[in-house]
């Protein structure tokens, strides 16, 4: 695959295997493109332009579109657990400006208040959030980033940005706290709290609202990573396993997904789909 | 058969003319269900092999 390739958006360190120089151009080039569209920090983003027209119709970019679309299907298939409408609760959470900048915040999070979950319009090209709403479309960007970016790929290699890791071929993974695993076919993306996090009212903040709650999870779950097809399915879906704690991993057995769970105290557990991947695997050899 | 006999007979049999109302297209409900399905697939895995080349953090 050749010497992986490096450099920083969306807040993480990208890493680009087995491209060539033009692929790395048109990789990079999409992940800036996305970083100026879907960031919260960014004051010209499309999505800031689309949360304060709250309340009414705005027409989008078809990229948008697309995006909010899928951010939409992931409530869906989550029932409502990967919710992108969680916009304001993380900024009341603490997490108003780029992880980076944050600092230890004496102010005590102040919950937000609603009283249904309203329901986002989209219809072709032209969104409706509704008024006190705010979008947030992290929990599809990046990874679907990773996915379209692979595509850029003309033969084998990887594209990972953050916990989201996306290959064609096989490649040998890390796992957090330890161990190994062979991507044969598909994505890993791994979604936790060890990393960003921060104090807000002496109280530890982290960046994975539950939608039941409007606050960060308290999940007993520190890390999850997930196997998927694709790498926006796989957040999604370690996403919706951290969200449901000690449900989380027959959820992702019900569906077939292979899930391994780190507590904080770095105890490892495994689902069942992620033991039979491993032992199925093992025969055939 | 006459000219204009045959005109008319091509313009009843001619398979490319709408014998209905044209309709809008809709997913066949069974497609639309496989696609929503796509999202949560599972990949594959294997035991490793070999030291690794990458590795999945946290986002």
């Amino acid at each position: 695959m050749g010497e992986p390739y490096t450099f920083r958006s969306m807040g993480c360190e990208v890493v680009v295997a087995g491209a060539s120089g033009p692929e790395r151009a048109a990789i990079e080039r999409l992940f800036a493109a996305r970083d100026r569209a879907f960031s919260r920090f960014n004051p010209d983003s499309e999505l800031n332009r689309v949360n304060a027209a709250a309340g009414a119709s705005v027409r989008v970019s078809q990229e948008f579109a697309h995006m909010l679309g899928l951010a939409l299907e992931a409530a869906r298939e989550t029932d409502g657990l990967v919710d992108p409408t969680l916009g304001a609760e993380l900024v009341a959470a603490g997490y108003d400006a780029d992880f980076a900048a944050l600092g230890g915040d004496p102010r005590s999070s102040s919950p937000v208040e609603r009283s249904t979950r309203e329901t986002v319009g989209l219809d072709g090209r032209s969104v409706v959030v509704p008024r006190g709403v705010q979008l947030d479309l992290n929990g599809v960007v990046k990874s679907r980033t990773v996915d379209d970016a692979l595509a850029l790929l003309s033969g084998e290699g990887f594209v990972s940005a953050g916990g989201d890791l996306a290959v064609r071929g096989t490649l040998v993974v890390a796992l957090p706290r330890g161990g190994t695993v062979r991507l044969v076919r598909g994505a890993l993306a791994t979604s936790g709290t060890d990393r960003r996090r921060w104090v807000r009212g002496g109280t530890v903040q982290h960046h994975l609202i539950d939608p039941r709650t409007g606050a960060p999870s308290s999940s007993p779950w520190e890390q999850v990573t997930v196997c998927g097809l694709t790498c926006v399915g796989a957040d999604v879906a370690a996403k919706a396993a951290f969200l449901l704690g000690s449900d989380g991993a027959s959820w992702l057995d019900v569906r077939g997904l292979p899930g391994r769970f780190v507590t904080a105290d770095d105890d490892v557990v495994v689902n069942h789909a992620w033991q039979r991947n491993l032992e199925r695997a093992a025969a055939c050899t | 058969m006459s000219v204009g006999a045959s005109m008319a007979l091509a313009r009843i049999t001619y398979a490319g003319h709408a014998k209905h109302p044209v309709r809008d297209l809709s997913i066949p409900q069974p497609l639309y269900r496989v696609v929503r399905q796509n999202l949560l697939q599972a990949g594959i895995l294997a035991p490793a092999t070999a030291p690794p080349d990458a590795a999945t953090s946290t986002s």
